[in-house]
């Protein structure tokens, strides 16, 4: 890596190296590489973070919602409790106490993401435990715990899928801002927001540091919404417009 | 009326409070001891032995938290470790200028979104539709940060015909300064709203109400504003309110790219710098603001639909 390679623009531009097709960065290192290695980043704590949120969500949900009375009113006051601070700042708290991270990332996210989960899925077991093959399931004599595993959570599967294909974008996106404000992984991994942080300093004579993360960042989050929105379309009819 | 309100104020109060555990428990589940947490590193012992009677912090938890409450009740909750202020009249320094850019930001995305929903919506599947549709999914998809620094790039670096930094002083000046923010913290509500009111019309413009109202050969003007309309917006009112805290969260990114002195920079500053006094009363301060938005709004809601009142 000789320094002359440092901010050398884009090979796609008429100037540039056609050696590196996103340019370089102020240290020389290529920018499509990190970007690519960024994607790594950003996918493992996406996906993961959905499994992270869904599964506590789904079960506090479908617990809350299963056995209403004082269990779904104390459940459902801490949910309130938590979605009312800003996830953002709820995030940023959490990451102040566990410290930065991919991993810690992927924890931060689950653990203030479960809420929305928790909200979708007491609303659809309220509605779906009224139904007869719950009553026939009770009447042979189920234990609640089969009758939640076998019957109840098999009909979330849909709208659980749903929002947890809209939150994958969500999550990127946080992670992204996390990695950006500097409280996410840590700087010697490429993701996508600390790549956007530090082109700002050479926006005067680099703008391609910056810029090129961005686009592929919005490509991937929108990608993520529009997947999302695909399938709640195709899973759920009724909400087609 | 009387009672759904007074339901909601108890809920509301609930989550203060579980809220005020969150801020109460954070320099005691940091690692270490927490007068030391509390206080800076060059204090010396007299001055940590005075934190640890401030706030208790020799008595059980259930006595520290009751200690904390009453600090918090009377405004006083400690100094920052950075600026070595009352971090009560550092968040007053910094409040009206994160006011000014969340209302900014509110207004634009309303003014913008609402007769841009109702465009699409009245031409659904046809160009100004598709048109908006887009406009309103990169909205939606965009990082803040990103947009922000996009916009810096040309409206300050190529063009220099705004402020990239900072807040300016004089009227006109300080509103050149707020342009960017604004626009970057309102965009993402602005894609909300245009994608709510949009999805809210089509609905109601199937209902039968409007149908009747058209049959009855009404202007179409009439129909889609009176009738349309002002049912349509029910649902967009609590958006209305809920997103404030959206905006909040918006603020901490939004003022970090524009170095916007504000709550949300203060915030990250505050974090980064393991402020844990200054932290613990912006969480409080955020969760009140939020809180009480969303109680406001869950009144009107109650009002404007009676449905909502006897849940």
């Amino acid at each position: 890596m000789k320094p002359a390679n440092r901010l050398s623009e884009p090979g796609f531009a008429s100037s540039g190296d056609p050696a590196y097709l996103f340019g370089t960065d102020f240290l020389g290192r290529d920018v499509l590489s990190r970007i690519i290695f960024g994607a790594r980043v950003s996918l493992v704590v996406g996906v993961f973070a959905v499994l992270g949120a869904g599964s506590i969500g789904v079960v506090v949900g479908a617990i809350a919602g299963y056995y209403g009375k004082w269990v779904d009113e104390v459940l459902m006051r801490l949910v309130d409790m938590g979605l009312a601070v800003p996830g953002l700042l709820l995030a940023l708290v959490v990451v102040m106490l566990l410290g930065a991270g991919m991993w810690n990332v992927v924890l931060v996210l689950s653990a203030t993401g479960w809420l929305g989960f928790a909200r979708v899925t007491r609303g659809v077991t309220l509605s779906v435990k009224e139904r007869d093959f719950i009553l026939a399931a009770r009447s042979y004599g189920a234990a609640d715990s089969r009758i939640i595993t076998r019957h109840l959570i098999p009909n979330l599967i849909a709208p659980i899928i749903v929002l947890g294909s809209q939150q994958l974008g969500v999550f990127i996106y946080a992670e992204s801002s996390l990695s950006f404000l500097g409280l996410g992984v840590p700087l010697d991994t490429p993701t996508w927001g600390s790549m956007i942080a530090q082109g700002r300093s050479y926006l005067d004579t680099s703008w391609w540091v910056s810029t090129l993360p961005g686009i592929v960042l919005t490509i991937t989050v929108l990608g993520a919404f529009y997947f999302g929105d695909g399938l709640r379309d195709a899973l759920d009819p009724r909400l087609r417009r | 009326m009387l009672r759904y309100a007074r339901r909601r104020a108890l809920t509301s109060v609930i989550s203060i409070l579980g809220v005020s555990v969150i801020a109460f428990l954070l320099p005691r589940l940091a690692p270490g001891d927490p007068a030391l947490i509390l206080m800076s590193d060059d204090a010396t012992d007299e001055i940590i032995e005075q934190t640890r009677e401030f706030w208790g912090l020799n008595k059980p938890l259930y006595e520290q938290y009751y200690v904390f409450i009453v600090r918090a009740v009377q405004l006083d909750l400690g100094t920052s470790l950075v600026t070595g202020r009352s971090t009560i009249e550092t968040v007053k320094d910094f409040f009206p200028n994160t006011i000014k850019l969340a209302l900014v930001a509110w207004v634009w995305s309303v003014i913008v979104s609402i007769p841009l929903g109702i465009l699409a919506a009245l031409n659904r599947n046809k160009i100004p539709d598709i048109v908006i549709r887009l406009f309103a999914m990169l909205g939606r998809g965009m990082p803040n940060f990103w947009l922000g620094i996009m916009l810096i790039l040309l409206f300050a670096v190529v063009w220099n015909i705004l402020p990239a930094f900072g807040i300016g002083e004089g009227f006109f000046d300080q509103a050149k300064h707020l342009i960017l923010p604004g626009f970057v913290l309102g965009s993402s509500f602005m894609a909300l709203l245009v994608r709510m009111v949009r999805s809210e019309m089509l609905e109601v413009l199937n209902e039968d109400y409007v149908r009747t109202a058209r049959a009855k050969g009404l202007a179409n003007r009439v129909v889609i504003y009176r009738h349309a309309l002002r049912n349509a917006l029910i649902p967009v009112v609590t958006i209305l309110g809920l997103e404030i805290g959206g905006l909040i969260g918006g603020s901490i990114i939004t003022e970090t790219v524009f170095a916007y002195p504000g709550l949300g920079r203060l915030t990250v500053q505050s974090i980064q710098g393991l402020d844990y006094p200054m932290v613990q009363t912006l969480v409080l301060i955020f969760a009140l603001i939020y809180i009480s938005a969303s109680f406001i709004v869950d009144i009107i809601y109650g009002y404007l639909d009676p449905r909502i009142r006897y849940q």
